[in-house]
Order: structure tokens, then sequence, then C-alpha cells
């Protein structure tokens, strides 16, 4: 299987158009970027998302009332839509603005549509008698998170405030020390909010554009020592360089944030792409003379089942994580790394395998104007 | 069977399974490096935000400050959540402007209290035999100057410390008017307290038995604390005089008169009161009629060891600091800088008692004022939940890879060995977490993905030239050595620029970007120095043995 791949496909199409293909990719990608810019998440930009768990469903229509209902109370580019919630299972409602906004600014809008809003667990129990003065740092103990506790003397109702309780485990613990047979009734919490101010969130991100070029800098500088030739060094830098940017551009084409998660999946990205470059490169540069062809042959061979085994991976990590669980990290990473793979088929057998067979074929393995290639 | 006495004789296959143990060992808890947790898969790791759950604040100072003043901002804020009985949340810097807060298994209540700490000011006075002198607007400790530092004491050894303080007009001029008569000649015994006290609380009584207090009425020195907070005075005028918290009497049989003193002290503020017995001595039915009047109540009740020097519990319910001596005459007139000193044996101690003082005089005015900018929480089931989707995401992820590699290879014997080998790395890697404590968290686990992703990659590279060294397509081939080496160019190459990209991101003392750097570098050496050689090795003596 997958023998010849590469002789085939020279055989049809002249390599040295194939190798623009990823580059007018790339330029391509630099327009749609700078025309459409990168949408940014809200940890590099600041901003405000509020999540709300519920058994309603709601229509487009109802949530953009939502985002015109928190306009007028002066948010910014709000995005308002519908989810899963991985922990209860319920609907969920993603609201995102890039101001900052607090629980008691949007409270009043938000409760009209969802009904009334926690940020925390809430549990009511009647009690008999006056609960043990020390009951919070007993039950802070036992449930291993911090519990709020007060008792109104008057109705005998005792109000338990967490931000997670297992109903469960609290009537267990209150069996032992308030006395047996209380009925609890646990309200959980049903929103979520975070917010982060645009200048720290403008920090984070000049940091990871600094370490990103920083990095960047540092790759290029240990490709060049380990091949200490200049052609084959720069074809794997401008392979993994169109990579980082065609990714780019589908991010900014398909509205895929940049985040964090993103991040860091482009740096996944960068690393996979050197790996098959490396490859191909030093199996290329072992024969400087004849056919190159089959050399990228029997790279290709290894670099596709390489991609091929990330690639699936990644499909089934998106599926699993869009459609089951939920985990919005894993599927943004996966997302950004499907992409850049597709990219990475293109960048590495069309181009880099391009640009040593014309560096083999047609300057013997030697580039005169620095006079450094490997003399053999 | 060749093949299998081949690999017991190898070191690199040795190495690797050691290091598969001893993770093992770690990530079980089996070391019972947690000690809470019992022996079971994971226990022996830390879990970050995202799986523990839990609220992480950053703060952002007001202007960019010198690493000097952000030690003593973090000192501060370190010291208000001790204080608070907070301890083990962790304040960390980042850059020249924030400071990052992770606070686990809080209510929300106490992370509220902890939002209020951090943006308030503490309650900083200066007081002399209780009457105020200076606030903590009014002083500022001068942190660039000579003028505070550590000397070698002169005939006695050991060293003394001094911090510079200057002072407004408001605050030198009533320190002034309030320290004159309190001095009585240099270093003299007699000179007068200035106590220091940080959130000293207002509007507050504290209840005590008669016997209680006639114990600490009795209590004007203490073999256990090295710093003296009495000056010739009971632990009762330390309290009543000096830190203005009125002593009320419990008289279990004339409720009324007690009850009498809080409705006096009620009409001047005094709404709260610290109950200074357990239960077997100030019965709950008591400390009922006292809730009863409307007064807040809250027991801090003295251990036996206090009882006997009460000094920490004393300084516990009245914010008191510390009591450097008077030791020089204001006459009256206003001061506008002064310092204060202090002595320890070591040069150690001198220090940390000079940071300590340094903390306590700018809490009230901290040296850059701080604003949250950042809040987010994670709910701990949530985190589980977190946990158990990328750990049930993983093993689908490793079955999937082991479909594409049977289908190219379409041998079992180089799919087994492939996914043995990603497993213990994933296995390695929590071992080394576990060890250096590092929190597990979504990108640490971002990175174990990553690392593992090129793990499979080296291991195509391995097999694919593995099997064309033993005569595959092309017969006129390399030696295998020659082809293992090459093998490893790659490797090793491809190892160095993964970590060449990912250096640069350690500088992120938060957020993702760190854990999943450090996650994926850790994962790349124990790639290339532990599992890879002996996947080499397996691969190499698997194929001998089948031809």
């Amino acid at each position: 299987m997958f023998d010849n791949i590469y002789s085939t496909l020279v055989g049809k199409v002249p390599y040295r158009s194939l190798i623009f293909i990823p580059i007018v990719a790339s330029i391509l990608m630099i327009v749609i970027v700078l025309v459409n810019g990168l949408p940014l998440g809200i940890d590099f930009k600041g901003g405000t998302l509020i999540e709300v768990a519920t058994d309603k469903s709601f229509d487009q229509q109802t949530l953009d009332g939502i985002a015109k209902d928190l306009s007028e109370i002066g948010l910014k580019d709000l995005k308002v839509y519908m989810g899963r919630d991985i922990e209860t299972n319920k609907n969920k409602v993603s609201i995102a603005t890039t101001s900052v906004a607090t629980f008691n600014e949007t409270r009043v809008i938000l409760e009209k549509y969802f009904g009334s809003l926690r940020k925390t667990d809430i549990a009511t129990a009647t009690l008999q008698n006056a609960p043990p003065e020390d009951l919070s740092k007993r039950l802070t103990v036992r449930l291993k998170q911090g519990v709020d506790v007060s008792f109104d003397n008057s109705s005998k109702v005792l109000t338990l405030v967490s931000i997670d309780m297992d109903k469960t485990d609290l009537e267990n613990a209150l069996k032992d020390f308030v006395g047996g047979g209380v009925q609890v009734d646990l309200q959980k919490r049903n929103m979520n909010i975070d917010a982060m101010q645009p200048t720290l969130g403008e920090k984070l991100k000049t940091d990871g554009l600094k370490a990103a070029v920083i990095g960047y800098i540092l790759m290029a500088l240990v490709i060049f020592f380990a091949f200490r030739d200049l052609i084959p060094s720069i074809a794997v830098l401008l392979s993994a360089t169109c990579d980082a940017v065609i990714t780019m551009g589908f991010m900014s084409l398909f509205g895929i944030v940049l985040e964090p998660a993103s991040l860091v999946a482009l740096l996944m990205l960068v690393g996979y792409s050197v790996d098959t470059d490396v490859l191909l490169t030093s199996r290329i540069l072992k024969k400087r003379k004849g056919d190159v062809n089959e050399g990228v042959d029997s790279a290709i061979k290894t670099g596709l089942t390489m991609t091929g085994t990330t690639f699936v991976v990644m499909v089934v990590v998106l599926f699993i994580s869009t459609m089951i669980t939920h985990v919005a990290t894993l599927a943004s990473i996966a997302s950004v790394l499907l992409l850049g793979l597709v990219a990475d088929v293109s960048s590495t057998w069309f181009m880099n395998a391009g640009i040593l067979k014309w560096y083999i074929e047609e300057r013997g393995g030697k580039f005169n104007l620095f006079r450094r290639g490997r003399k053999k | 069977m060749d093949s299998l006495r081949n690999l017991s004789r190898s070191v690199r296959i040795w190495i690797f399974i050691l290091s598969i143990v001893l993770s093992l060992v770690l990530v079980f808890n089996i070391t019972a490096i947690n000690k809470d947790k019992g022996i079971g898969f994971g226990n022996g790791l830390d879990y970050g935000l995202d799986f523990a759950g839990g609220t992480e604040i950053w703060l952002k100072l007001d202007g960019n400050v010198s690493p000097e003043v952000m030690t003593i901002e973090k000192g501060i804020l370190e010291n208000r959540l001790n204080s608070m009985g907070l301890k083990d949340i962790p304040v960390n810097v980042y850059g020249d402007q924030y400071i990052i807060i992770k606070i686990a298994k809080a209510s929300p209540e106490e992370v509220r209290a902890i939002e209020e700490i951090l943006k308030q000011q503490a309650n900083f006075e200066q007081r002399i035999d209780g009457e105020l002198a200076v606030k903590g607007s009014e002083i500022k400790i001068d942190l660039n100057t000579g003028r505070s530092g550590i000397y070698p004491a002169g005939s006695g050894g050991g060293y003394s410390w001094e911090v510079a303080v200057q002072l407004n007009q408001e605050g030198g001029c009533r320190f002034g008017k309030v320290a004159a008569g309190k001095f009585y000649g240099l270093d003299n015994p007699r000179n007068r307290p200035v106590d220091i006290f940080l959130d000293r609380p207002e509007g507050t009584t504290i209840l005590m038995t008669e016997t209680l207090h006639g114990l600490l009425g009795n209590t004007s020195s203490s073999a256990a604390e090295s710093k003296d907070i009495y000056f010739g005075d009971t632990a009762v005028q330390v309290i009543e005089n000096r830190s203005r918290i009125p002593i009320i009497i419990v008289y279990e049989n004339d409720m009324n008169r007690t009850l009498a003193e809080y409705e006096k002290y009620d009409k001047g503020g005094f709404t709260r009161t610290i109950v200074a017995e357990d239960d077997a001595k100030i019965p709950e039915s008591v400390v009922n009629k006292v809730r009863d009047l409307g007064i807040t109540v809250q027991r801090i009740p003295l251990s036996d060891d206090q009882r006997r020097s009460p000094e920490g519990w004393i300084k516990n319910v009245t914010g008191l600091k510390t009591s450097p001596r008077l030791n020089f005459d204001t006459r009256g007139e206003c001061v506008y800088a002064a310092q204060i000193t202090g002595g320890a044996s070591t040069r150690q101690e001198a220090e940390d008692e000079l940071r300590q003082n340094q903390i306590w005089l700018t809490s009230g005015n901290l040296p850059a004022k701080a604003s949250i900018d950042s809040e987010s929480t994670v709910p701990p089931s949530l985190g589980a939940q977190f946990l158990r989707y990328s750990l049930i995401t993983g093993i689908i992820g490793i079955i999937s890879v082991s479909l594409v590699i049977y289908l190219r290879y379409k041998k079992l014997f180089i799919v087994v060995p492939t996914i043995v080998t990603g497993f213990s790395e994933i296995v390695i890697i929590l071992g080394v977490a576990s060890l250096i404590n590092w929190e597990i968290d979504l990108p640490a686990i971002a990175g174990i993905i990553a690392a593992v992703g090129t793990g499979v990659d080296n291991q195509i590279v391995i097999t694919d030239e593995t099997i064309a060294s033993r005569g595959g397509a092309n017969k006129k081939s390399a030696s295998l050595a020659e082809r293992i080496k090459r093998a490893f160019f790659i490797i090793f190459t491809s190892a160095a620029t993964i970590i060449a990209i990912m250096l640069p991101l350690m500088t992120f003392v938060a957020g993702m970007l760190k854990g999943f750097a450090l996650t994926t570098m850790l994962g790349v050496f124990i790639g290339v120095f532990i599992t890879r050689p002996a996947y080499a090795k397996t691969i190499e003596e698997l194929l001998k043995s089948r031809e």
C-alpha cells in the first residue's frame, strides 16, 4: 500500500508547480487573516463569559433577544449561543462579550429569560433544634468543600451555601451532625460567570506572541544546527511557517477563536509538521545524487502513517468532544490540528519535497551563495 | 525465545520497566505522597483548578512595580490570608504587575471575604497606651534608601534590623502628641511600647468567666514568648487599655448583669463579641442570650497552653502584631521620620523579622493599589467530569492509533509494542508529575497528548527504518545500526525542535501555556531517553526472531 505515491504524482504534475501550492495558499490565507481578522477568545482580549444551564430550549430569535437586551446595558460584541452543559447534561446558553460584566449587572435581564439564577449550590432543611455551632466546620471537613451555614431561629430553617454539594452526601452528613431524618432541598448552581479585564488579556496575548516568536527563532537555530545545510533548513522552516499561516487562515475563515487552547494546538502542529519535514529531509540528504523520487516515496509512506495516526486520533477526539463530552478545550485543539495537518500534507510533500528534489537534482546538493553545502 | 533472552539482557529494557514500576507506585499513591488519599490510580497526583475545582483570581497592581515591592505586596497578601486562617493559598507573581491567587475548597462566603481582603487595605494602627497615634494611610516605609537594613549588633553578638518610616503631617503630629511623656531616657525599660495593630477588631467586646479574668489579670510576663508584649502591664491591661477591647464578665447566676453590660456597650457601637472560652465554661445557652440581643458572636477559646501563656491568643484576638519600645523623646512635637528597630540572634532571623515588619508597616498602605482583573471558578464536580472525559477520550484515542498502525503494518507484534510504549509514556509522565508535585490540569493533558503524539510518530520512524534495514523493498539498503542511527537523528532533531518551541513558553508563570510546555518537554525527554530506546530494541529483536 502507498508505494510510489510521489513518483506517480510528479509523473502527472510538474514538481515545480507543486512547490507553489502551499506558498500561494499561505499568501491567500495571510490576505484572509488581514481582511477578516483572527477572532480572539476572552483570555486574549478580555471580556466576560456567562454560561447558564437550563431545561428550556431557545430558538435563535430568543437568543438574539437576549443579546439585544444585554447590549442595552452597554455590553459590546455579544455572542449568544446554545450548547450542552457537561455536568448536568442540560442545555447551556453561553453569552460572550468583550465587555467586563458582573453577575449583578446582568442578573435582572438574564432572570427574565432563565428564571432564578444561582452561582452557588443552595440547600435548605428544616430542623427540630438549632444545629451545633461548628456545623460549618464539620461540613467543610466532611464534604471537602467550604460550606456557609445560616440558621433561622424562628422558622428553624437551615440554609447551606457552597460551590458544590451532593444531595446524598449532604443528607448523610446532616444525619450524623444534627440527627436523623433531615430532608434536604438542594438547588444546584445553574450559572457561571468568568470575567477578564482587556488589559490583562492584552498582556497575555503580547506575552504569548513574544514566546511564540522566540520559540520560532530557537527552532530555526535547532534546524540549522541539525542539517548544517542552508536550503534544506529553509525548506523545513518554510514548511512549518506555511502550516501555521494556513491554519490561522482556516481559523479566521471558520471563526475558530485564538485562545490558549488553540495557541497550544498551533504549537503542537508546528511540532508535528517539523517531524515529517525532518524525516523527509534526513532521508533525502543521505543520497545527494540521482533520482530523489525513490527517497520521497519511502519517506512519504512513513510520513503519511505519522500524519494519518494523528489525523485519525484528532477526528476521534473532535467527534467525542463535540458530540458526547462537550469539553470545549479538547474540541478546539482537535479542530485546529485537523486543519493544520491538511496544510502539513501539502507543505511537506508538495513544497518541501519539491525544494529538495530541485536542490539535489538541479543543484547537485550545493548552493553556491554561501558555499556551505556538504562536500562529498 | 532468543529474542526474549536478548531483551532481558538489555539495560534499556530494564530502565524502561523500572521507570514504569516507579511511576505506577507514585501515581497509585503507594508511597502515600498525598497523605489524605488512599491507594488508587491517580491518587498520587495533584490536580489543578480545571479538575479539582476552585477559584482563580488575578489581581492587577496599579502601575508596574519593582521586584522588591512585588515581594512585599505578595507577603502582605499572604499575611492577610493567613491571618484569616486561610493557609496554603498559593499567591503567585506574574510579571511586574499581576498577582495570581488560587483558592480551592473555599465556601462562597470565604471567597467573597478573600476578594475583599485582596482589594482592601488592611486597617493599620499604631497605638501608644491605647491612644491612636498613626493610621495606615499616614505612614510609609522608604524601600529605596539605605536606611532600612540589617547590621551586626555591637558587643552582645547577633544582628539588629532597622526600618525607616516616613509620617505625613497629620500622623506625625498626632504621634508627637500621643508619645509625649512616654519616654524616660535612651533604652530605659520604662519607655512605653508603640503597639502596631493590623485589623484590630472594632466595636468588639470579649466575653469571659471571672476565673479567666482573674488569671489574665495576674499574667504580666511569660517564658514562652521571646518578644515581650506586656511591658509591665497585665494581660487584661493589654487587652482593655492598650487594644481598647472591653472585657465583659459572664455571671451565670446573674445573667442580667452581664446582659446589662452588653446593652451599655451596644449603645457605643459594640456589636460583636468574642467568647474566650469553650462550651464547658460558657455554655451555648448563655451565648444564645447574648445573640438574642443582636450581637454577633464568635467563639475563640483559649487552649490549655494559652491559659498559661496567653500572648498568642491575645495577638490573635486583638490584631496586635508587634510592640517596639519608644526610644526617643518627641517633646510633643510633630515627627516626620522615625526608625523601628529590633534584633535577633541570627542573620536569617533578623532578615525575617525585618521583612515581617516591612509587611506590617505597609499593610495599611499597600505599596501599589490592587484591583481584581479576572476571576473564574470551576466547580469541583465539573472538574471531576472534565477529568473523566479527558481519560475516556485519551483511551479511545490510543485505540484509534492502534487501528491505524494495524492497517499500515498488518502485524500485531508491531501494534502491541507501540500501544504499550504509548501507555507507558503517559504513566511515566504522570509519575514524574507526581514526584515534582506538578498539578495536572487541562493544559497538562494537552501536553501529554502532544508528547505521546510525537512519540507515536517517532515509533513509526523507528519501525520503518528497522524494517527497511532488514531487507524490505530495497536489498541494498544500509545496515541496521546505520538505520537506527538515522532514526535517532530524526528523533533527536524533532525532540530538540519541540523543546526549542516550548522553552520560551515556560516564562509564562500562569495560564495555560506553562503547564502545556512543561508536560510536553517532560514527555519528550522521557520519550527520547527511556521509552524510544526500549521500543527500538524490542522491534529489532521481534523482527529478528521472525526472519
